[in-house]
């Protein structure tokens, strides 16, 4: 059976699997840092003034905005 | 000249620790040519005899830069002629996150330079159980490996002998990394022939960045333009397809040399950050870390500025009475040497903090600060990377200003320069400590504790919800439609290396003596001219008033000394300007007298101390209880009362909270934003707010 890719977003299902960018000149950083497409993703924390997210991404940690997130879409692991 | 070998990798990759281990204290700071970012520059003295050159490159990602700091980086390895061009790149990478750390290395390899690879924290790999074969990967690439514990020394000797063996005998087998695409292919292709440059990747860089490089020509970027345009070059999918590329070339590589699995997170750290970045108690440690970090600092530096101080009063004291003609004795000790002291009495503390903070950094706290902060700065027009200039700010603006240089985004940055001095400095102290005795008494208490230690806590507060206010109002002002970012990488913690920590340190407080030095110098002798010359008619009657006055009241020779000085400081240029500026201060609560000294201290603030010491004729007294004194029983011409009432104290402290009051900063302010503009505009903001905070406060209080 063929089973559809959804995209969500890191905010809502906190740990999946990155599949796609939906900014080519954030993906561009995010990628040059090791954020790449298949990367797992999970969302930790919110910083204490909120908007800012401690996301863990493969063997890496990294604090990313909320605008930052949402390029990053992924499905669930 | 010597050979040029470039110390390029990640942020956290290790690569301050061997730069220190290779170089050591023969480090030096200096700029990038045009730019100011830091350039990091050390001697090493190869097995054979040469000397060659080691320069640190700030840690970047990639060659697609992001920061100014990582633009740099891209210009330099883009252009053969650079005059920081290296012969020879080391490589370091950190081992655990080896697959991560890759992308600039293949980068690195394309430009056709030879390179040796170092990999750090063997150590950490080992306790992990994570085991690399790296003879595997030295086969694929064709060089030389060398991995290396996180501190010791073992393995650097071995590094050192294959540079010389590198250096003398220049081979390079690896073939290129990164096949370009068609399009990017004909480019370069065709711009190999336009730029005296033989290497495709090259060339590439200069088709996606020829509008910001320097080295190119008005007429080669044109021509450039006009290449890329022609072949359809589309800049930004160039590098996401590069990108992706190259990560496929090295993914596989790097996952079958490897034991198991390299997505290891160190456990450790997760643990500590649910505590360390807590939403409450991470916010309650990063104000107790503060609190130490200035503890520390305060306490620690006071014995040596005590040492330097007395140092510099017993050498000036030795030049008065060696007998010089007296214009030449006072321009040697109270010019340049109450000039040089005015500098070398900060370095304990910045020297200290940069320290500290080094080792902050180094651990791995200074990231998770960054993050937990972003989104209150974010709302005042600042980055989470404004963190550091601002806590760096509580010991000199000057380093604090040239540390903003990691905030890609250029209105962030801005706004980081303009409101940093708002953040009351150590050159404010020792004004603060004068007048808070005018406030309130030192007897009075709050509970257990000294008032005066709850007013010099608000001083201090006022200074930071400024710099806060004003970053927001600035927000608003300055337009920008560039995104602003923050993406920040959590690094493992780790032991922090002290000699690291020790080295910068003492790089930065030599750049700070150099750059501040010059400007606190200059200014410190103009000012000193001009407080000790005045119209030669004035100044003769003077010195026939203290003769006349010495008999009359038979003062003793020190007396009429001090007498003298006050009288002359009255009669100098200075003191013409003083009572010129009177009109405009008397508003303030403040006299002729305080004129001259919030001129003076415009050099560094804590010269208003010594200004008022001379011009109430306290001769070289430089003792606070005394001046303080002196100063409470100083009545009012025109009223009677006491000069320094808490009114004019108030309105005084207020002043030295929001003025600029340092040449210095403006300078250096110059330098970053490439122009008189905003130092103007912010010296006329700062003391626009000044001029209003001390009108409000001495009005409503007198």
């Amino acid at each position: 059976m063929f089973k559809p890719i959804i995209a969500k977003s890191l905010l809502d299902i906190k740990e999946g699997k990155i599949c796609g960018f939906n900014d080519e000149n954030v993906s561009r950083l995010l990628i040059s840092k090791g954020i790449l497409i298949g990367s797992l993703a999970k969302l930790i924390r919110v910083s204490p003034f909120g908007n800012t997210y401690y996301v863990q991404i493969d063997g890496l940690r990294f604090g990313l905005r909320k605008q930052e997130i949402d390029v990053i879409q992924v499905t669930e692991a | 000249m010597n050979k040029k070998v470039a110390l390029l990798g990640n942020p956290n990759s290790g690569k301050s620790s061997i730069f220190n281990r290779l170089t050591g204290l023969s480090a030096k700071v200096g700029n990038f040519p045009g730019v100011t970012v830091e350039k990091k520059i050390g001697k090493l003295k190869l097995p054979g005899g040469e000397f060659i050159d080691i320069i640190d490159f700030p840690g970047v990602y990639s060659l697609h830069p992001n920061a100014k700091d990582e633009f740099l980086v891209t210009s330099i390895l883009a252009n053969p002629n650079d005059t920081n061009y290296p012969d020879l790149i080391l490589y370091v990478a950190d081992i655990t996150h080896l697959e991560k750390q890759l992308l600039l290395f293949t980068q690195l390899i394309d430009l056709g330079l030879p390179i040796i690879m170092i990999l750090t924290m063997k150590d950490l790999a080992a306790k992990d159980d994570l085991h690399i074969n790296i003879d595997a990967l030295k086969k694929h690439w064709q060089i030389p490996i060398f991995s290396v514990n996180a501190r010791s020394q073992e393995g650097i000797l071995e590094i050192i002998k294959e540079i010389e063996i590198k250096l003398t005998n220049p081979s390079f087998n690896t073939p290129p990394q990164y096949k370009l695409s068609y399009t990017e292919q004909s480019v370069a292709n065709d711009l190999n022939a336009h730029l005296t440059s033989n290497n495709l990747y090259q060339s590439l860089l200069n088709a996606h960045y020829h509008e910001q490089f320097d080295h190119l020509s008005k007429h080669q970027k044109e021509k450039i333009k006009s290449v890329t345009t022609s072949h359809g070059f589309n800049s930004l999918q160039s590098q996401i397809g590069e990108t992706l590329r190259r990560y496929d070339s090295f993914t596989n590589l790097i996952r079958e040399s490897a034991s198991e699995g390299t997505f290891k997170v160190s456990k450790l750290s997760d643990k500590a950050d649910r505590f360390l970045t807590h939403r409450v108690w991470g916010i309650l440690i990063f104000l107790l870390v503060n609190f130490f970090v200035f503890q520390a600092m305060f306490s620690w530096a006071s014995y040596p500025q005590e040492w330097i101080d007395t140092g510099f009063t017993f050498m000036g004291g030795l030049i008065k009475n060696i007998g010089l003609p007296e214009s030449i004795s006072s321009f040697i000790s109270d010019g340049i040497l109450a000039g040089l002291g005015g500098i070398l009495v900060f370095i304990p503390q910045i020297a200290i903090l940069f320290f500290l903070i080094t080792i902050l950094e180094d651990f791995g706290y200074m990231a998770r600060a960054v993050y937990m902060f972003d989104g209150l700065l974010v709302k005042f027009g600042l980055n989470g990377r404004s963190l550091v200039s601002l806590i760096a700010g509580g010991a000199c603006a000057i380093p604090a200003i040239m540390s903003t240089r990691t905030i890609s985004n250029q209105k962030e940055r801005l706004i980081t320069t303009l409101v940093t001095p708002f953040i009351s400095c150590s050159a404010r102290i020792p004004v603060y400590t004068i007048l808070v005795g005018f406030v309130v008494a030192s007897s009075y208490r709050i509970g257990p504790f000294n008032a005066q230690g709850f007013l010099f806590m608000g001083l201090y507060l006022l200074g930071i919800i400024t710099a806060l206010l004003a970053g927001w109002i600035l927000k608003k002002i300055i337009k920008s439609d560039e995104r602003s970012q923050l993406m920040i990488e959590l690094p493992d913690y780790k032991t922090p290396d002290f000699k690291v920590a020790f080295q910068t340190a003492w790089t930065k407080t030599k750049s700070f003596v150099l750059e501040a030095g010059k400007v606190i110098l200059v200014i410190s002798l103009i000012l000193w001219v001009l407080s000790s010359y005045g119209p030669i008619a004035k100044m003769q009657a003077v010195d026939a008033e203290v003769m006349q006055a010495k008999t009359e009241q038979s003062l003793s020779n020190n007396a009429a000394n001090d007498l003298l000085a006050s009288k002359k400081l009255e009669a100098s240029y200075a003191g013409i300007i003083g009572k010129w500026m009177e009109p405009a201060i008397r508003p303030l609560g403040f006299d002729w007298k305080i004129g001259i000294a919030l001129l003076t201290s415009f050099a560094a603030r804590e010269v208003f101390v010594g200004t008022m010491s001379t011009i109430y004729s306290l001769g070289s007294t430089e003792d606070y209880g005394s001046i303080r004194q002196k100063l409470a029983a100083e009545k009012d011409i025109l009223t009677g009362k006491p000069r320094f009432s808490m009114p004019v104290a108030v309105s005084l402290l207020l002043f030295y909270v929001f003025a600029m009051q340092c040449m210095s900063t403006m300078a250096v302010v110059r330098r970053e934003t490439g122009g008189w503009k905003w130092p103007f505009i912010q010296f006329g903001f700062m003391l626009g707010l000044a001029y209003l905070a001390s009108f409000v406060a001495y009005q409503v209080l007198s």
